[in-house]
């Protein structure tokens, strides 16, 4: 027996659209996540839902119920302004997309972590997952975190750009009568002040690497006397 | 070719069409819903939900955890489940007549044609095209394994087709859109260049043409062994040195056969069983 172009025309569109169809009606064919994530297969947890199946396209509000985290904690620990239950995980690499640029992921992943160590549940951490500061402050606070998993989210925090951005528009009301560089103050903030990188490299005598760096924690690192620098970086707005 | 032969022909030319506008509305719809204007009926799928390789490098999951990996949904291995029925039946009809981007990479072969005429699709050594061939099963292993050790979607980040469908969505990283130029500019010396070497979906696919029920056989009794047919198979598979085809790379586009540039009836035919072929 042959088969002839119109017989695999045929073939073809029956086999594809039928399996589409049939799978339509029998309620399995889905393009979308059902937003159920997997559950431990064993151990203590057995049976729990597994925050390492948390996807990219899991809102807050959805993590939140299926997971029993308050919102408040949650939006909290990435820095959002409001508690946005529509903000979904994969939306956080964009608000720290400058750390990505520095190594130091803040993404997905972080949530996943989060949210097991808030549970006491059994994750993989990753060592390319990095946290906002106040995650690692709800975490050290708020649930009893082994001496390992203490030790690893404080060598993976990054400054909260959100929260920093948040402060800035505090502080703008301020900044109008006087530029103040505070303990807090990152790189970005004086760039975006509109001074520029090459000047504030000469008063620090040394290379920014890193935007999102806290001023006084680069100072800390290079041997450098905050107080030192604080006013003549102050001077450049002026 | 004949008026007959040339109907026959245009019908894969407008199923690969079909496919290739039907992927292109989906993802414009994907844009549009993100804009709120989404076009109703049609579907609002991600690449990743109608693609069927999504199925195969969920296979281990699945398996183990009864759950797909990330961006991969129930929708994806079902279509992997009709791709592995269309191959054990026919080959990778998939590849030949329904793959939007092996559609992309044929339409630029046409372009490759015509500037390199005879020479086109011939510039790589026979024994060293041979070995290349089997890159893409290097290919297959490691996504297939670095998918299932970290459940991450990573060949997303090379994968062209991925950043063919979604060069506007800021989603797609630099390598992929390296593959993809490179694919391009290739396509215009050899035909189906990604096919060949580097789809992992393909390789997957091309294991079925060992034991696949319909195969592609020559009749040496009616062959005149004028090669028609290796000129005319877009992956260089020697059809005139066989009686039937079982190589990994024939992707079923049945250009070989007498239905399309073979010039003597009922010689290079699609078929099972021996039929009236002679086959030594």
């Amino acid at each position: 027996m042959k088969v002839k172009f119109m017989s695999v025309t045929i073939i073809i569109f029956a086999v594809i659209f039928g399996s589409i169809g049939i799978t339509s009606v029998l309620g399995i064919w889905k393009t979308e996540n059902t937003k159920e994530p997997a559950k431990y297969k064993e151990g203590e947890f057995k049976g729990e839902y597994n925050p390492a199946d948390i996807r990219g396209s899991y809102t807050f509000g959805e993590i939140s119920d299926l997971f029993d985290v308050p919102i408040s904690d949650l939006s909290k620990a990435f820095a959002l302004k409001d508690e946005d239950e529509s903000f979904k995980c994969k939306e956080l690499e964009m608000i720290y997309e400058q750390s990505a640029l520095n190594g130091k992921e803040v993404g997905t992943d972080s949530v996943r972590i989060f949210v097991a160590l808030y549970n006491s549940l059994p994750i993989t951490l990753n060592n390319s997952t990095y946290f906002p500061n106040p995650a690692v402050n709800i975490l050290k606070n708020k649930v009893s975190i082994k001496d390992k998993e203490l030790e690893y989210i404080e060598s993976h925090k990054v400054e909260s750009i959100e929260i920093i951005e948040s402060d800035k528009d505090i502080n703008s009301s301020e900044e109008n009568e006087e530029f103040k560089v505070k303990g807090t103050t990152i790189f970005k903030e004086l760039l975006d002040e509109g001074i520029k990188k090459e000047e504030i490299e000469k008063i620090l005598d040394g290379k920014i690497t890193d935007d999102t760096l806290v001023i006084k924690d680069y100072c800390s690192e290079n041997g450098i006397e905050f107080s030192s620098i604080k006013t003549k970086l102050e001077e450049l707005k002026k | 070719m004949n008026v007959s032969k040339k109907k026959k022909t245009k019908l894969r030319f407008i199923t690969q069409l079909f496919f290739l506008l039907l992927v292109s509305a989906i993802m414009g719809n994907k844009l549009l819903e993100e804009l709120g204007m989404a076009i109703p009926f049609l579907s609002t799928a991600s690449l990743h939900a109608i693609c069927p390789f999504g199925g195969v490098v969920s296979i281990h999951r699945f398996i183990t955890e009864g759950t797909f990996v990330q961006k991969i949904h129930e929708s994806s291995f079902i279509l992997m489940i009709a791709g592995i029925i269309l191959a054990i039946g026919f080959g990778p009809l998939i590849c030949g007549w329904v793959c939007p981007f092996g559609t992309v990479q044929e339409f630029l072969s046409k372009i490759g044609r015509k500037i390199f005429k005879k020479k086109y699709n011939n510039f790589i050594p026979y024994k060293i095209d041979r070995i290349l061939r089997y890159i893409r099963y290097i290919i297959l292993i490691l996504v297939v394994y670095n998918i299932a050790s970290t459940t991450k979607l990573m060949f997303q980040d090379i994968d062209p087709y991925y950043a063919l469908f979604n060069f506007w969505t800021g989603e797609v990283a630099i390598a992929a859109y390296i593959i993809l130029g490179a694919t391009i500019l290739l396509s215009l010396i050899i035909e189906r260049p990604w096919c060949k070497y580097a789809c992992p979906y393909g390789a997957f696919l091309g294991i079925f043409n060992l034991f696949r029920i319909f195969k592609i056989k020559r009749n040496q009794k009616t062959c005149i062994n004028c090669k028609a047919c290796d000129v005319g198979c877009p992956m260089n598979i020697k059809v005139s040195e066989k009686t039937k085809v079982l190589d990994h790379q024939c992707i079923s586009c049945m250009k070989c056969t007498s239905d399309y540039i073979c010039p003597i009836g009922d010689t290079v035919e699609f078929r099972v069983g021996r039929g009236d072929l002679s086959e030594s």
